[in-house]
C-alpha cells in the first residue's frame, strides 16, 4: 500500500461523507446491540458473582470456567461459533433435541444474526466481568454484614443494601469499559460473518475496508477520529455520572459552607 | 434447626444448577470443537455434531496442519515474539511507573492521562496513521518493528506497578539514596526485586496480548512465508478449507491449549491481572 505524493486541502468534506453515507451511520448503530447485549451481560454477571460469593464448593473451578473464553484468541473464537452456529451443526441439534424445529439461519437471518454475534461477545467477555466483580465484592467491609445480621436484614435485603451500593463504583467501571469495546466490536464479525456480510459489519470493520480495500485513507482517519471521540466522550461521561452522584452529597455540604463563608465576608 | 439443614441443602443444590448451567453454556462451543477435532472427513459429515467421536486418539486432522501449515514454526515464532514484546514492555512500564511515582516532575499526571487516553481508543482505529509511520521508519514487515509496536505501555501494568509504588514505603529509596546508590540502581537493586510478582502478572498480561493479537501482526508481519503467527495461520484456513470444520477445529484447539496451560499454571496471576482493571 503506498500512500499518493500530492494531495490538496479538502476542509471537512470527510466529515461531511461520513455523517451522510447511510452505511457507516447503519453500522454505527449496530453497536446497539452490542451494548444491549453489555447490559444482559453485567446483570448476569452481578448475578453469577452473588452466588460465587457464598461459600459454595468447586468455586474456583466454576470462576476459571467462566474466564477461559476470555483467554481465547479472536479468530479462535469466531472459528468456533462458526462451527457452533452453521445450519445442522450443533445449536441447530441442541435446539432440535429440545423438540424446537424451523430455526432460522442464525447467521444469514438478517433479522437474528446480530443478535447471535452480540451472544459470541457476551460468551467471550462474561467471565472477566463475573472476576471483576466478585474481588469488588470481597472487598466490601465484612463488619457492615455482621452488623446488619445481628440487626436481622434477609440474605436478599442485605445484598440490595449492602452489596449493590458497594460494587456500584465497579459496575459504572465496567460499563464504561463495555461502551468502549462495543463500539469497538471488531474480531467477532469480521471472522464469523466474514467482514461483515449480510448487514453485520460494525464501525471498525468498515473504516478497516475503507483503508485497507479502497485506499481512502483520508476518509478512515476521519472515522477513526470520529469514533475515538465518541469513545472517549461516552465512557468519561459515564464515569462523570458517577462521580456526579458520589460527590453530591458532598458537594452540597461543600456549597453550603462556601456560601456561608462568602456570606460572613460581605457581612 | 432440622429445617434450617434442609433449606441450605435445597439452596447450595439450586446455586450449583444454575452455576453448572453458565459452565455448560461456556463450554459446549470448545467441547464440540474437540469432539470434532478428532474425527474423520466421512464421520463428521455423517455423526450428529454433539456426538463425541469414536475414537479420541483419532490424530490425522492435528498431523495434516502441523505438516501442511508449519504451525510448530508458527508457535515458535509467535511465543518468541510474545516474551520480547512483554519484557520490553514491562520493563518500560515499570521503569514509567518508578518515574511517574518517585521522582517528583512536572506533567507526571499529564503523562498518565495520555497513556489512559491512548488505551481506551482501541489499537485497530490508530493503525491508519500508525501505519504511515511505520512505512516511514521501514519497520513494516519486519520482527523488530512487530515487537516495537508491541511494546507500547499497556494502562493495567502500569496501574499494577503504581499500586506497588503506592503501597511500598518511600524509606527504602531514601535509605538506597543515603547509601550511594543512584536513581537507576535503586529501582534495579530495590523495586525489582520486590515487585517480581507484579512483574510476573504484568509479562502475563502483555504476552496473551501479544500471543492473541492477530489484526497487527496480519498488517505488520506481511510476508506469510517467512513468520506468520499462530492466529494469522488460523485465519488463513478460511479460504481453502471453508467447510473442512475437523481441520479447522484441530487448529483451533491447538491454538487454545497454550493458554490452558498457561492458565492452569498462572491461574491466581490472571485473575490478579483482571482486578488491576479495578485501580483504573
Amino acid at each position: 500500500m503506498n500512500y499518493s505524493q500530492n494531495f490538496g486541502f479538502v476542509g471537512l468534506d470527510n466529515y461531511k461523507e461520513l455523517l451522510t453515507t447511510q452505511p457507516f451511520i447503519e453500522a454505527l448503530f449496530r453497536s446497539g446491540y452490542y451494548l444491549f447485549g453489555g447490559i444482559l451481560q453485567l446483570f448476569f454477571a452481578v448475578i453469577i458473582a452473588a452466588v460465587l460469593c457464598n461459600r459454595i464448593s468447586l468455586k474456583n473451578t466454576y470462576k476459571g470456567t467462566l474466564l477461559f473464553p476470555y483467554l481465547i484468541n479472536g479468530i479462535a473464537v469466531g472459528f468456533i461459533f462458526k462451527h457452533f452456529f452453521t445450519r445442522g451443526s450443533v445449536l441447530d441439534t441442541l435446539l432440535g433435541g429440545i423438540g424446537l424445529n424451523y430455526l432460522p439461519y442464525w447467521l444469514r437471518d438478517q433479522n437474528i444474526n446480530n443478535i447471535s454475534l452480540a451472544f459470541v461477545s457476551i460468551w467471550r467477555y462474561l467471565g472477566y466481568y463475573v472476576v471483576l466483580i466478585i474481588s469488588a465484592m470481597l472487598t466490601v467491609d465484612r463488619t457492615i454484614y455482621e452488623a446488619a445480621i445481628i440487626d436481622g436484614a434477609s440474605k436478599r435485603k442485605q445484598f440490595t443494601h449492602i452489596t449493590l451500593p458497594n460494587i456500584i463504583p465497579v459496575i459504572f467501571a465496567c460499563a464504561a469499559l463495555k461502551l468502549a469495546s462495543a463500539l469497538s466490536e471488531f474480531e467477532i464479525p469480521y471472522i464469523i460473518t466474514s467482514m461483515g456480510a449480510n448487514n453485520t459489519s460494525t464501525f471498525l470493520i468498515e473504516i478497516h475496508k475503507v483503508a485497507f480495500k479502497y485506499h481512502r485513507v483520508g476518509l478512515a482517519s476521519v472515522m477513526a477520529v470520529f469514533i475515538s471521540i465518541l469513545i472517549l466522550v461516552l465512557s468519561t461521561s459515564v464515569m462523570g455520572i458517577l462521580h456526579y452522584y458520589q460527590n453530591r452529597e458532598e458537594n452540597i455540604r461543600l456549597k453550603s459552607q462556601f456560601s456561608s463563608k462568602k456570606r460572613k465576608q460581605q457581612i | 434447626m432440622k429445617k434450617e439443614y434442609i433449606y441450605k441443602f435445597y439452596k447450595s443444590i439450586s446455586s450449583h444448577f444454575f452455576l453448572i448451567a453458565i459452565s455448560l453454556m461456556t463450554i459446549i462451543p470448545i467441547i464440540t470443537c474437540l469432539f470434532a477435532s478428532s474425527k474423520s472427513d466421512a464421520e463428521f459429515a455423517a455423526t450428529s455434531k454433539i456426538q463425541p467421536p469414536d475414537n479420541w486418539l483419532y490424530f490425522d486432522n492435528y498431523l495434516y496442519i502441523i505438516n501442511n501449515k508449519n504451525f510448530i514454526k508458527a508457535f515458535f515464532i509467535t511465543i518468541g515474539l510474545a516474551v520480547a514484546a512483554a519484557m520490553v514492555s514491562v520493563m518500560l512500564t515499570a521503569m514509567l511507573a518508578y518515574a511517574l511515582n518517585r521522582l517528583k516532575f512536572k506533567g507526571a499526571k499529564i503523562i498518565q492521562y495520555f497513556v489512559l487516553i491512548f488505551n481506551i481508543v482501541p489499537a485497530i482505529m490508530m493503525q491508519v496513521s500508525v501505519y504511515k509511520s511505520m512505512l516511514f521508519l521501514n519497520l513494516v514487515n519486519t520482527l523488530h518493528g512487530y515487537i516495537i509496536l508491541m511494546s507500547g505501555i499497556n494502562i493495567i501494568p502500569l496501574y499494577i506497578f503504581m499500586q506497588y509504588f503506592k503501597n511500598t514505603p518511600t524509606s527504602y529509596d531514601d535509605d538506597a539514596l543515603l547509601n550511594g546508590c543512584s536513581y537507576i540502581g535503586a529501582f534495579f537493586r530495590i523495586h525489582i526485586p520486590m515487585m517480581l510478582p507484579a512483574i510476573v502478572t504484568a509479562v502475563l498480561i502483555e504476552g496473551i496480548y501479544v500471543f492473541n493479537d492477530y489484526y497487527l501482526s496480519g498488517l505488520y508481519l506481511q510476508d506469510k512465508d517467512k513468520f506468520a503467527t499462530v492466529s494469522n495461520i488460523l485465519y488463513s484456513f478460511t479460504g481453502p478449507y471453508g467447510n473442512k470444520y475437523n481441520l479447522i477445529s484441530a487448529g483451533v484447539i491447538m491454538s487454545i491449549i497454550p493458554m490452558l496451560i498457561i492458565f492452569m499454571i498462572f491461574q491466581k496471576r490472571i485473575y490478579n491481572s483482571i482486578n488491576g482493571t479495578l485501580h483504573i
